[in-house]
C-alpha cells in the first residue's frame, strides 16, 4: 500500500488550479452562476475552447487522436478541480462519444468528428432513454428502416439532454426488431438539425432543462451507422477505462460541506444546536468515506484494474450522502435554509448554488446513470458472487 | 379509544377531500405553483363560505367552534391535495385571538377572519427556540413599539401578500408582548422558498399601534408564544402527513402500471421494500401527529409530544421524499407530473413549524438529560 500521490500529479494538480484562476473571468463565472439558463452561454463555450486549446480536455484521450494520454489519476485532479469549483464541460461528448468513436467509429467518422470535438467545436447530446425503456432500456422501441443508402428513423425519446442546442444526436434505435431485445440495437449519429426533428423542453425540479424528442421519418446516410448494425447495445455498456472515472458528485459535496462549515465559523454554533454539530461530524466522516472511495476507484483503473462494483459502490454511496447532506444542511439552516437563489437571506455555496435548489437536484443522482438499486443489485453479483 | 375518524370528522373530511379534488384539478395547482402559490379571491371566499378559515373560533364569533382535532383533519387535507393555503395559518390566529384580554375587539377581529373579509397570518421565523432568522438579529430588528410606534421586520410570512394582520411576538415600551401586528403601509420584500411559494419579510416602519391589537403582554404574552409555536408544528405536521399519504398511494400507483423487464416494477423486491418503507414512516407520522394533537388539546401545556412527532417526521419526510423520487425515476422529477408539487412541500414542510435543532433542544430539556455544573 502506498497512498502517497506522486509528485508530477501534485505538480500537475497545483498548475490546473493556477490556469483555472487565470482562465476564469468574473464575466465567465456570472455567466456560468447566472442561472436559469437554458442554453450553454457564449463565454463558457469559449472557455471549453480554450481548455481544448491548451490540451485539458483531452487530457486523458490516447495522444493518436490528439489527447494528453494521460492516466486516470491525472482525469480524476482535473475532473475534481472543475466539479469543486461548480464549472461544467460537455461531459457526455468528451467521455461517452468521443471515446466509443475511438473504438468503433469509421475512419471517415474519427477524422470528421474527433478533432472537433476536443476543440469543443461540436457537441453532442444522447438519445437512449424513451418513454417505456428506463431501466429495462434494451426495450428501446425507436426504429431505423434501412432504405436505400439511408436509414429512415420513426420514433420517441425522454431526457434528451442537450438536445435543444446541440449538432448532434448519438441515437440508439432498433434496427432488428426479430432479434433478442439487446442484439438488434444500433448507434446512428443523427444531426439535430435533421428534418422531422421535433424537440420539446422538458423542465425539471432542480430548475434544469431537457427534452423530450420526436423523430417522424427522419433520414439519415448510412455512415451515420457507428461500428457494425445491430452490436449498439454492447457498445453502449462497454465503456473505456477512463470513462469510468469521469462523473462523480463527490467533488462537489466536499464543496457544499466546506461552504456549510464556513458558514458555521462566520456566525457561530448556538449552544441549543447540538444537533447541527453532530451533524455537521457525521458528515465529515460520510465525506472522508467518499473521497477515499473515490481515489481508490480512480487509482485502480490508472493501474490497469476494471472497477466493477466498486463504481456502482460510489454511485450508490455518494449519490445517497450527497441527498442526505443536503437535507440535513437545510435543517440547519432552519426556514432560511429553504429560501431560493435571488432573494434575500437565501444560502450559496462557494459555486453560487443555493442549498434548495441542491437538494432537488440531488434526487436525480438516485436514479439517472442507472438507478441505485440496479446498482445495489451489481455490487451483489459482482462484488459478493451472489447467485441472481 | 379509536384510531380512527369519528362521523364528525369522517364528515369532514370526505367534504374537504371532494371539494378541493373539484377545485384544486392539476393544471389548477401547476398554475398555483407558477404563480408562486397565490389563490384567488373566489377560492378564499369558496373556504371562509365552508368555515374553514376560522374552524377554531369560537361560535359567537362566527367561527366553527371546532375541535384541534377536528380542525387538523381539514389541514391534513390540504396537504393531501396539495393546496398551499392559509388555512394552518389563519386557524391558529383565530385561536389564538380568542385568548386575547381585550373581549371587545377581538368580536371584531374574528368576525372578519372567519368572513374572509380579512387574512391573518403567522411568521415562519420568529419562533422562541431554534435559529430565527436569516442573516441574524442584526438584519432584522425585532418588531418592538414605543410612544405609540411600531417597527421592525417580521420575517419569512406566508401569505404575506395577501394578508391584513400578522400574528406575532414583540415588545411595547420593554414589555414582551403578543398583537395582530397590522400590515397596512408594510414593506412586504419578496422571499421565494424551495417550493416556489412566496413569502414576505415585513418590514414596518413608524406604524402606529392603534392600528394593530395586542392580545397579550408580559407572562402572558410568553404563554400566547408558545402557545403559537405548538400550533404552528402541530398543524403543519399535520399537513405534512397528509401530503406524505398522497404521495404513497401516488408512488404506488406508478410502480403497479410501470412496466420494466416485461413486468410491473412492483414485482420487483427492492421496489417493494421502498414502497413498504414509505407506508411505514407516512402511517406512524400521521398517527403520532394526531396523538399529539389529541394530548396537546387535553392539556395546553403537554406539547412534548409534539417535539416527539416532528423530530420523527422530519426523518420520515427525508425517506419519503428520496424513495418516492427513486421509485419514480425520471418522470417524477418533471414538472408536468404531479409527483414534485407534493415532494417539494414534503422538504419544506419538514423544516417549517419548526427544525430538527429546536425538536432536539426541547426533547432534550422535557427528559430533563441535562446535567447541573
Amino acid at each position: 500500500m502506498d497512498f502517497a500521490l506522486p509528485a508530477e500529479l501534485e505538480t500537475f494538480r497545483g498548475e490546473f488550479r493556477r490556469y483555472l484562476d487565470s482562465v476564469l473571468t468574473p464575466e465567465l463565472l456570472a455567466e456560468i452562476r447566472g442561472g436559469g439558463r437554458e442554453t450553454t452561454g457564449p463565454k463558457t463555450k469559449a472557455f471549453w475552447r480554450r481548455m481544448g486549446d491548451d490540451g485539458y480536455l483531452g487530457l486523458g484521450w490516447p495522444t493518436e487522436y490528439g489527447g494528453g494520454g494521460r492516466s486516470a489519476l491525472y482525469l480524476y485532479l482535473f475532473n475534481y478541480e472543475l466539479g469543486y469549483r461548480g464549472l461544467p464541460i460537455p461531459v457526455v461528448t468528451l467521455n461517452t462519444v468521443g471515446p466509443a468513436l475511438m473504438r468503433v467509429g469509421t475512419e471517415e467518422q474519427k477524422k470528421e468528428f474527433l478533432p472537433k470535438i476536443l476543440r469543443a467545436e461540436i457537441e453532442f447530446a444522447i438519445g437512449y432513454t424513451e418513454p417505456e425503456a428506463g431501466t429495462d432500456l434494451a426495450s428501446l422501441k425507436t426504429r431505423a428502416v434501412r432504405d436505400g443508402d439511408s436509414y429512415v428513423i420513426n420514433g420517441q425519446k425522454v431526457f434528451t439532454t442537450g438536445a435543444h442546442q446541440a449538432d448532434y444526436l448519438w441515437m440508439a434505435v432498433r434496427t432488428d426488431p426479430e432479434a433478442p431485445k439487446h442484439r438488434g440495437i444500433s448507434l446512428l449519429i443523427v444531426p439535430l438539425d435533421s428534418e422531422g426533428i421535433d424537440v420539446r423542453p422538458f423542465y425539471t425540479i432542480g430548475g434544469g432543462r431537457t427534452n423530450i424528442t420526436f423523430y417522424d421519418n427522419v433520414r439519415v446516410p448510412v455512415s451515420a451507422l457507428v461500428g457494425e448494425e445491430n452490436r449498439g447495445w454492447y457498445y453502449m455498456t462497454t465503456q473505456l477505462d477512463f470513462e469510468r472515472v469521469a462523473i462523480s458528485p463527490v467533488a462537489e459535496i466536499e464543496r457544499i460541506f466546506d461552504s456549510l462549515c464556513e458558514a458555521f465559523r462566520e456566525q457561530g454554533v448556538a449552544a441549543d444546536e447540538e444537533w447541527t454539530r453532530v451533524m455537521l461530524a457525521s458528515m465529515a466522516a460520510d465525506l472522508n468515506v467518499l473521497k477515499v472511495l473515490d481515489l481508490k476507484t480512480a487509482c485502480m483503473v490508472a493501474n490497469g484494474d476494471v472497477p466493477v462494483y466498486e463504481a456502482s459502490l460510489l454511485k450508490v454511496l455518494s449519490n445517497e450522502i450527497r441527498l442526505k447532506l443536503c437535507s440535513d444542511a437545510v435543517q440547519m439552516m432552519s426556514s432560511a435554509g429553504l429560501i431560493r437563489k435571488g432573494f434575500p437571506g437565501a444560502p450559496l455555496d462557494s459555486a453560487e448554488r443555493s442549498l434548495e435548489g441542491q437538494l432537488k437536484g440531488a434526487v436525480v443522482g438516485l436514479f439517472g446513470g442507472g438507478s441505485n438499486d440496479i446498482q445495489r443489485d451489481i455490487i451483489a453479483t459482482h462484488g459478493l458472487g451472489l447467485p441472481r | 379509544m379509536q384510531f380512527s375518524d369519528s362521523e364528525t370528522q369522517k364528515l369532514l373530511r370526505d367534504t374537504t377531500r371532494s371539494y378541493l379534488a373539484d377545485k384544486f384539478p392539476w393544471d389548477r395547482l401547476y398554475a398555483l405553483e407558477q404563480d408562486r402559490g397565490r389563490l384567488t379571491e373566489a377560492d378564499m371566499k369558496g373556504f371562509a363560505e365552508l368555515g374553514w378559515l376560522g374552524l377554531l373560533a369560537p361560535e359567537p364569533a362566527g367561527g366553527a367552534g371546532a375541535s384541534l382535532l377536528e380542525a387538523a383533519v381539514v389541514i391534513e387535507e390540504f396537504g393531501y391535495a396539495a393546496v398551499p393555503a392559509p388555512l394552518g395559518v389563519s386557524n391558529i390566529a383565530a385561536d389564538l385571538l380568542a385568548r386575547a384580554d381585550d373581549g371587545e375587539a377581538v368580536r371584531d377581529h374574528l368576525s372578519g377572519l372567519c368572513a374572509g373579509e380579512r387574512l391573518y397570518t403567522v411568521g415562519e421565523a420568529n419562533r422562541r427556540r431554534g435559529r430565527s432568522a436569516p442573516g441574524g438579529a442584526a438584519a432584522s430588528p425585532p418588531l418592538s413599539a414605543s410612544g405609540g410606534k411600531i417597527s421592525g421586520v417580521v420575517p419569512l410570512v406566508p401569505f404575506a401578500e395577501s394578508a391584513q394582520f400578522v400574528l406575532a411576538p414583540l415588545t411595547v415600551d420593554g414589555e414582551p408582548a403578543f398583537a395582530a401586528v397590522s400590515l397596512a403601509g408594510a414593506r412586504r420584500e419578496e422571499v421565494e422558498l424551495l417550493d416556489r411559494s412566496t413569502y414576505r419579510n415585513v418590514h414596518i416602519e413608524d406604524a402606529s399601534l392603534d392600528s394593530s391589537l395586542v392580545l397579550a403582554r408580559g407572562d402572558k404574552a410568553e404563554a400566547l408564544h408558545d402557545r403559537c409555536d405548538a400550533l404552528v408544528t402541530a398543524l403543519s405536521l399535520i399537513e405534512l402527513a397528509g401530503m406524505m399519504q398522497r404521495t404513497l398511494e401516488m408512488t404506488c400507483q406508478y410502480i403497479t402500471n410501470r412496466v420494466q423487464f416485461g413486468r410491473p416494477i412492483a414485482t420487483f423486491q427492492a421496489a417493494r421494500h421502498r414502497a413498504a418503507e414509505l407506508l411505514m414512516r407516512t402511517e406512524t407520522t400521521r398517527w403520532a401527529a394526531y396523538h399529539a394533537i389529541w394530548r396537546f388539546e387535553n392539556d395546553p401545556a403537554d406539547t412534548d409530544e409534539i417535539w416527539l412527532a416532528k423530530h420523527w417526521a422530519i426523518r420520515a419526510a427525508d425517506l419519503v421524499y428520496q424513495n418516492s423520487h427513486l421509485l419514480h425515476g425520471g418522470v417524477g422529477v418533471g414538472m408536468e407530473y404531479p409527483l414534485h408539487l407534493f415532494t417539494q412541500q414534503i422538504a419544506g414542510f419538514a423544516v417549517r413549524g419548526g427544525a430538527m435543532n429546536e425538536m432536539v433542544a426541547r426533547t432534550v430539556e422535557s427528559l430533563k438529560l441535562q446535567v447541573a455544573h
